[in-house]
């Protein structure tokens, strides 16, 4: 039988350039082993050593793909005119695209156990090494997450931290030892994980996270890796990891539980999504209060790193949407699946936060400038207010009443600024500013500063009793109504 | 007019609109496709007369891996050689990545095939190089773009 065989682009300099090769059999082995014997230069390009079909090169005769019914005992036969296809197969991808950095001979035997996984790979390896990685905290998250990315190669390492070490830490922060006792942790982590690891950079940064330094600080990184104890930090490092596009593998601890997720990463939710607010100061206690198994932090920290690292090497199923509770003592994973909200303050299609904001605010932590009415809401009484006023004090007094009560009385220097607008008009107002809230009676006031603070603005107050407390007390020449 | 490079390729402005669309719409994942046109990069320049947008077959994450299937290939190059045309390469998307052929892609890749290579940032595409494997290196080369002029302008 005549038949043709086509010849792919890349195979060509191998036949002479020919684009089609007429060859006799009866079957497709026969008609490539006549091509072969043609051109044998083809030959190392299709066959093995061992005769059969290379990887990567698939055979069509007409629109099937024969190459597995190839070298069977028949063979496939072919008719005269038929048309044999070369085809070679195609595939690629970014995974991970080739960082411009090599590895030491050293450093491949350091990794070998990495290197001889499909999954890794010198080309892992090489993203590894490229990659820069924040850990925000050096306790008991950030010392196995600190040691493990550290000993995985991780080529840029940096840490912020501005504490000592404490013997009350040495039950669970493994990344110190007794005689550390006293010296910054910064200090004392550079020195272990340059010692576990000398061919990577530690880039210690002892500075306290603030809304002033966190953005250029995380534009330096690849990935952030939220570590900390404190809800002002961990609303910070979300929002900030948000606005700077970083993905934030976070991880938090309490007593004998832990969690661990992936947020602000592939269009995936961030932690602001899951806890839009802060719960109230003092309602979750910290470590300190509350105490902590030394083992779990060692376990949840371990995660993170895990995380950390798939998200580098870009394998597996990152923890991007959902939130991983390990319970220890019942020694069960759950998982709950968290969506972003559209509503997001952050994250969302419409932010109101487009920069930090005072978190210690946000999270109630700094009370003594405020005080807190009986429902627990920060409130300044009519007198107090009144005296800051003519003490000339600025202040920006919204009124969140309707229109038409307004018009019956109103406190002078207030701007009407009704609940019913709040949501949409929120864009007016300035996160950072500090405004007072006043309505009738001081119930829509306190609904304005809870919508308010979910929105990221610190820093408010309620005028306690609202109008009416400002006609009885202040100004008893007003209506009240 | 001088030599043109061989190693050089002419993208009509159509084709291109195809790869950054299909680029686009795909994103975050990887999108995928065959270049159709005449010439070799060796000894007469790659000149691209279509581009033919391919399903990505891969089995698992399309984020950063495509596969084009082997039959999609058999039918467009039949096509092509049908019209006098080779098939003469490859594109495809980097969502996240930059416009450059990874080490992965280095490993798959055939000399003598031209890859285009498309960086998708936020779903639009910022860039878009092509590259082609140096046999004896077994290295990826650059290879020019030439802008997609008439070949023969007339004076008026």
């Amino acid at each position: 039988m005549a038949v043709s065989i086509l010849i792919p682009t890349p195979l060509r300099r191998f036949a002479g350039g020919a684009r089609s090769v007429e060859v006799e059999g009866a079957t497709v082995d026969e008609a490539l082993a006549a091509l072969a014997a043609a051109h044998p230069e083809l030959r190392d390009q299709i066959f093995e050593e061992a005769g059969g079909i290379r990887p990567f090169v698939n055979i069509f005769l007409g629109g099937d793909n024969v190459r597995t019914l190839l070298a069977g005992e028949s063979g496939v036969p072919v008719r005269d005119g038929d048309t044999i296809t070369l085809v070679p197969a195609i595939a690629g991808g970014s995974a991970v695209a080739a960082p411009d950095v090599t590895l030491s001979n050293e450093e491949i035997l350091r990794y070998s156990r990495h290197l001889i996984m499909p999954e890794v790979t010198l080309e892992g390896q090489r993203k590894l090494k490229a990659a820069k990685v924040l850990c925000i905290g050096a306790g008991g998250l950030g010392s196995p997450l600190t040691l493990y990315l550290a000993a995985a190669g991780v080529g840029t390492l940096g840490v912020v931290e501005f504490d000592t070490v404490d013997l009350t830490n040495i039950q669970r922060q493994v990344l110190y030892s007794t005689s550390d006792v006293g010296r910054p942790k910064l200090e004392a982590a550079a020195e272990r994980l340059r010692a576990l690891n000398p061919d990577i950079a530690i880039v210690p940064h002892s500075l306290r996270l603030n809304s002033s330094n966190v953005i250029e600080l995380f534009k330096q990184y690849d990935i952030i890796a939220d570590g900390t104890d404190n809800f002002p930090t961990r609303y910070l490092v979300n929002d900030a990891s948000v606005l700077t596009g970083k993905p934030n593998v976070y991880a938090s601890i309490f007593r004998f539980d832990g969690q661990v997720s992936v947020f602000g990463a592939n269009d995936g939710p961030c932690y602001r999504c899951l806890f839009p607010e802060p719960p109230p100061p003092g309602l979750v206690p910290s470590c300190a209060e509350g105490g902590v198994l030394g083992v779990l932090p060692g376990i949840v920290g371990s995660l993170q790193a895990l995380e950390v690292i798939k998200l580098i090497l870009g394998i597996g199923d990152p923890l991007i949407g959902r939130l991983a509770m390990f319970d220890a003592l019942a020694f069960e994973v759950r998982e709950v699946k968290i969506r972003r909200d559209p509503s997001c303050v952050v994250c969302g299609t419409n932010p109101s936060v487009t920069a930090p904001i005072d978190y210690e605010l946000f999270c109630g932590i700094r009370g003594e400038e405020v005080e807190l009415d009986e429902r627990g809401i920060p409130a300044v009484s009519v007198d107090e207010f009144n005296r800051r006023r003519l003490g000339g004090e600025a202040f920006t007094l919204l009124d969140v009443r309707e229109v038409y009560e307004t018009e019956i009385v109103q406190i002078p220097g207030a701007i009407t600024f009704p609940l019913s607008e709040l949501p949409a008009r929120l864009h007016e107002l300035d996160t950072a500013q500090t405004y007072t809230l006043s309505c009738h009676h001081g119930t829509r006031s306190a609904q304005a500063l809870q919508a308010m603070r979910q929105a990221g603005f610190g820093r408010l107050q309620i005028l306690s009793g609202g109008v009416d407390a400002w006609a009885a007390r202040i100004d008893p020449s007003l209506p009240r109504y | 007019m001088g030599m043109t490079d061989p190693r050089s390729i002419t993208i009509p402005p159509e084709a291109e609109a195809v790869m950054r669309a299909h680029a686009e719409v795909t994103y975050p994942n990887e999108a995928c496709g065959a270049l159709v046109g005449t010439g070799d990069g060796v000894n007469e320049p790659w000149m691209v007369t279509s581009a033919e947008p391919a399903p990505n077959e891969f089995d698992g994450g399309h984020h950063n891996r495509y596969l084009i299937a082997p039959a999609f290939q058999v039918q467009v190059e039949r096509s092509a050689l049908a019209a006098g045309l080779d098939l003469i390469g490859f594109y495809h998307s980097h969502p996240e990545e930059q416009a450059r052929p990874s080490e992965y892609d280095r490993s798959h890749a055939w000399a003598g095939y031209a890859y285009r290579v498309y960086s998708v940032h936020a779903a639009k595409v910022v860039d878009g190089n092509t590259f082609t494997l140096d046999a004896p290196e077994g290295t990826f080369v650059p290879v020019a773009d030439l802008p997609a002029s008439p070949q023969q302008q007339t004076e008026s």
